[in-house]
């Protein structure tokens, strides 16, 4: 019953912010479908065959991209981590310092990291520096709630227990709390290297460096069938990364 | 009485099992099994690996920390100055956050629509055909791996500018990610709810509205949430492509170095977003996921 009534309130929910944003944007559905064939006739006859041309620059872009992604993942689980631990209510006893931290995490997450990138440009003008340092600040506002998240859930009870034995605060984190949150935190650091690896790839967009780049550059200049190659590079590189990281999880986890 | 033979018979099951072996010959060595070392080394392999292809990716980028920290000084200035709010064209500002709204919205409802029709055709145990769950899965895989500003670059370029392409690009990802989640969630629906509907007679669609959909509700309520989060921040960046909406407000500010004016838009959608978050919080604690 409750379910039900759950169900319902959604559908109404749903179904008024339909009418709105329909009237809202004149959006209509009709001319969308039309345009399908036009969007297909020109994906198959432009896009296909794809053009393979200077594949030493696209592989020097497709290395950055992953160069880009990975070491901004790695650097952002170190200083999360230290953020994490700062955010944990139950491990840091300062109430002010957690939620500074929380507050600090939740505002790098909720920009978008194409505004980071482009707030970055600004001040430090086009490269690869601003692709890594964007991804580094989206990517701790997100591996710090998860920590936090994770840190919590095991801390609680377990750091009470610990204590009344007369452990110290240090052992209790490195030998139980550690080893405990680890498949959680691994778990998380994958999500978000899939995450980055995806930004990475549309970072360039607004000069990042990068796969991304080199993909605007060719529909920029209606060299379609190259661009055609630099997108099937990316969801070559995507569709990798995800066999990888689940590949991961089952060894690991 | 039952109940009291059945016990030794399990605990003899389970004095028979290898982690119980093994627990007693720990035990025998007056050790707790604390450390299992076979658990371990995978991660151990993994956190070190992690760390030296970090520090080489970071390498091999050749960035220039001395510059980069050298500008750092400027990034401040930028941040000082976008704190200084200016209220210069706010009303357009808020009616492209309306927008990016509104085509997350619209994006969601039809990615909605579609993605629950294409994952009762691709669950494997209710697909009225098995090849045509494994082909439309391929498509899902390949549509979600082509990031969504690509997908709205190629719709702007065959429909042209505005807002309706940004719905079909971002409703086309939305479409390919509802597909993959809710056929897994159909696929989750035990095997008995269905025998037991078909049973009484029903026909394919009846086995879905009746057994199948009801049963994964919470599950495509929490999904729907988690996923209007993500087509807000999408739809919030497309107009840096070209697709309008508030992105494009904040990129027209910052490229013309009215910083006060990107400021004031960047806060607006990051405070409409924490409130997303807050709300897709909330409905995960309800339908507890």
């Amino acid at each position: 019953m409750e379910s039900r009534r759950a169900a319902r309130t959604f559908l109404y929910v749903l179904f008024a912010l339909f009418v709105i944003s329909t009237a809202f944007t004149k959006f209509n559905p009709i001319d969308a479908l039309l345009a399908q064939g036009e969007f297909w006739n020109f994906i198959f006859t432009d896009f296909i065959p794809p053009r393979i041309q200077r594949l030493g620059a696209l592989f020097t872009a497709v290395k950055q991209t992953l160069y880009m992604a990975i070491g901004a993942t790695g650097v952002s689980a170190v200083l999360s981590l230290i953020l994490g631990f700062l955010g944990t209510p139950a491990i840091c006893r300062f109430r002010l310092v957690g939620a500074l931290v929380r507050g600090f995490a939740s505002l790098l997450r909720n920009i978008p990291v194409l505004v980071w990138a482009f707030i970055l440009v600004a001040a430090f003008g086009i490269g690869t520096a601003v692709g890594v340092v964007s991804l580094v600040i989206s990517t701790v506002g997100e591996l710090t709630r998860y920590f936090i998240e994770t840190l919590d859930e095991i801390a609680g009870e377990n750091i009470e227990a610990l204590e009344a034995t007369g452990a110290g605060m240090l052992p209790v984190i490195t030998q139980a709390i550690v080893p405990a949150a680890m498949p959680s935190f691994i778990a998380w650091f994958l999500y978000c290297l899939e995450l980055n690896i995806r930004a990475s790839t549309i970072l360039g967009m607004v000069g990042a460096g990068g796969i991304g780049l080199l993909m605007t550059g060719y529909i920029k200049q209606y060299n379609y069938g190259a661009a055609s190659t630099a997108i099937i590079a990316v969801a070559a590189i995507i569709i990798g990364a995800n066999l990888l990281t689940d590949y991961l999880r089952r060894v690991i986890l | 009485m039952n109940a009291n033979n059945a016990a030794p018979e399990l605990a003899a099951e389970k004095n028979e099992d290898g982690i119980s072996l093994s627990l007693k010959e720990c035990l025998k060595a007056k050790k707790i099994p604390i450390r299992d070392a076979r658990h371990e080394r995978p991660i151990r392999v993994f956190l070190y690996s992690s760390f030296i292809l970090t520090v080489i990716s970071m390498s091999l980028l050749d960035l220039d920390w001395g510059k980069l920290a050298g500008r750092v000084p400027r990034l401040g200035g930028v941040f000082w100055e976008m704190l200084h709010f200016s209220t210069e064209r706010f009303p357009l500002t808020l009616l492209t956050l309306a927008e990016t709204v509104a085509v997350s919205i619209l994006a969601l409802i039809y990615g909605l629509i579609l993605g629950i029709a294409a994952g009762a055709l691709s669950a494997s145990n209710i697909t009225p055909w098995k090849p045509l769950s494994v082909i439309l899965k391929c498509v899902y895989a390949f549509i979600r791996a082509v990031p969504t500003p690509v997908w709205v670059l190629l719709v702007l370029a065959s429909m042209g500018f505005g807002m309706a392409s940004g719905v079909v690009g971002l409703g086309f990802h939305c479409f390919a990610f509802f597909g993959k989640v809710f056929s897994q969630l159909f696929e989750e629906v035990p095997e008995e709810t269905i025998e037991a509907v078909t049973a009484t007679g029903a026909n394919r669609i009846q086995i879905f509205f009746n057994a199948v959909l009801p049963a994964s509700l919470s599950g495509i309520l929490a999904w729907t949430s988690l996923r209007f989060e993500t087509n807000y921040i999408e739809a919030s960046i497309l107009g840096m492509v070209g697709a309008g909406g508030v992105g494009y407000t904040i990129l027209a500010a910052m490229s013309s170095y009215k910083f006060g004016r990107a400021g004031l838009a960047v806060s607006v959608v990051f405070a409409f977003a924490l409130a997303t978050e807050l709300l897709t919080t909330q409905i995960k604690r309800k339908v507890k996921m």
